[in-house]
């Protein structure tokens, strides 16, 4: 996750202040405040990496000083050339290069090429103690989420725009998280298939919140 | 809250051919107002099983299973239908609406039968129609209706009445995406309102809105997922 949050902060900075200064010639402080709004608050920004992005816009011609106001605060607009960028960027779809590593596959995929026998984890374990937590996150995710939609008071209000940016963020939230849900429990049957997990059974009188080191017990068949 | 429904040590065998199946074994289980409760594992696990026990539609083998503080281990056909009729909504993926009534009348039909008269019957419909958001569409007959729409009759007649717990075994299965959303949605809402709300669900992406989610496997539960009760900060999100 770590990782995600700062790439995904060096990443769009650039192009996000470009489509910020396309309403209109802002200052710094001010570009920090709309790029976290219009993100519902989830790529934080501190203001030296505002005016050194402003900085570098300025030398390659993309935004120019438009004015100082009293209190000395230089406000950017965009040039010709940065607008031209900006309606490229925005219209230009992303291309995803295959997912850097990550950590969840990492360790489902590196269970699966291990053998307990000579001391290797079962992928069971992993699988089953990955999914508690997505599905935790997951539960999380669509609590906040609803509980934003009930009080969520419309547009208008000028708190309006940040929840809306909120319910976006938290929407995709959900659908990765449901994502990797799905693929947790298809990558538990393909390896069963695969005669990669065990099918052990449980052990008998479990009850609620048991150990999270259970085997994977799943025997086809029976009643539901 | 004490719970609408508490399973003690219940265990429930299948004949299949010569040997007998496991379905459920010792199962200690609870539900609680106000609660949504998702029962996931795979098709095999028990699930649809404990989903049954609970609504009287199987029985126990072995051990306790209480509903609304009346035991359905000991009671009588007549009673257990007393029990159902007076607590127990029962969610079916297949809708079992009838094609020939209105939607106001399948939500009546129960209460009918329970010897409600008829404008009182039809009254309590109209709420629970209107509770799941179908107040404008009583007299359509379910061919009228979208597969949605059906399964939110469906709803309203578990809901009909003075009915606190509504059981609910893959209600979204026959469903597009969004309308099951919606189901899910309107489930949640009846649990917010104080109803007890257990759903047997395949696919564990849809157990986002329980509260529990209980996994099953091989007829046993493995694990319990708790919804959390803090909000995270905004930054934890992505920390």
């Amino acid at each position: 996750m770590h990782t995600e949050y700062a790439y995904s902060v060096s990443m769009g900075i650039r192009e996000g202040l470009l489509v910020l200064l396309g309403d209109g010639p802002k200052y710094g402080y001010q570009l920090k405040v709309d790029f976290e709004s219009a993100t519902g608050e989830a790529w934080p920004l501190n203001v030296g990496q505002v005016y050194t992005t402003l900085q570098r816009l300025e030398r390659d011609g993309l935004v120019a000083e438009a004015e100082t106001d009293d209190e000395g605060r230089v406000s950017y607009a965009l040039t010709d050339g940065g607008r031209t960028e900006f309606i490229d960027w925005m219209t230009t779809a992303e291309k995803r290069a295959v997912p850097a590593r990550d950590e969840v596959a990492m360790k489902v995929l590196l269970a699966a090429s291990s053998d307990p026998a000579a001391g290797g984890i079962d992928p069971s374990i992993v699988i089953d103690e990955q999914r508690r937590a997505t599905m935790a996150n997951l539960q999380e995710y669509t609590r906040l989420r609803s509980k934003t939609e009930k009080s969520s008071v419309g547009v208008d209000d000028p708190s309006g725009a940040d929840e809306l940016a909120w319910l976006l963020q938290l929407d995709r939230l959900i659908h990765l998280r449901q994502a990797e849900l799905r693929w947790l429990d298809d990558a538990e049957e393909r390896l069963q298939t695969a005669g990669v997990a065990p099918r052990k059974r449980p052990a008998a009188n479990r009850s609620k919140n048991t150990s999270s080191t259970t085997p994977d017990p799943t025997r086809e068949g029976t009643q539901s | 809250m004490s719970a609408l429904i508490t399973l003690k040590g219940v265990s429930k065998s299948f004949p299949n051919g010569e040997a007998m199946i496991d379905a459920l074994r010792n199962v200690d289980f609870e539900l609680h107002p106000g609660e949504l409760v998702a029962l996931t594992g795979r098709s095999g696990s028990g699930k649809s099983t404990l989903l049954n026990v609970c609504g009287g539609i199987d029985r126990a083998d072995v051990g306790a299973v209480d509903v609304a503080g009346r035991s359905l281990v000991s009671a009588t056909p007549t009673e257990l239908a007393e029990i159902r009729r007076d607590h127990l909504g029962i969610v079916f993926q297949q809708l079992n609406l009838i094609p020939s009534l209105t939607a106001a009348e399948n939500v009546a039909l129960p209460l009918e039968l329970g010897g409600e008269r008829v404008r009182s019957a039809r009254s309590k419909a109209d709420e629970a129609l209107a509770s799941v958001g179908l107040g404008d569409r009583p007299d359509h007959f379910p061919d009228q209706l979208s597969g949605g729409e059906r399964q939110r009759v469906a709803i309203a007649r578990a809901i009909v009445g003075t009915k606190r717990i509504i059981l609910a075994d893959e209600p979204t299965g026959a469903l597009d995406e969004r309308s099951g959303d919606q189901i899910l949605e309107l489930l949640r809402a009846q649990a917010d309102a104080g109803l007890a709300v257990l759903i047997v669900t395949h696919d564990r992406a849809l157990a986002g809105l329980a509260d529990r989610v209980v996994d099953l496997r091989d007829g046993a539960i493995s694990s319990v997922v708790e919804r959390p009760g803090v909000d995270l900060e905004l930054t934890e999100l992505w920390s």
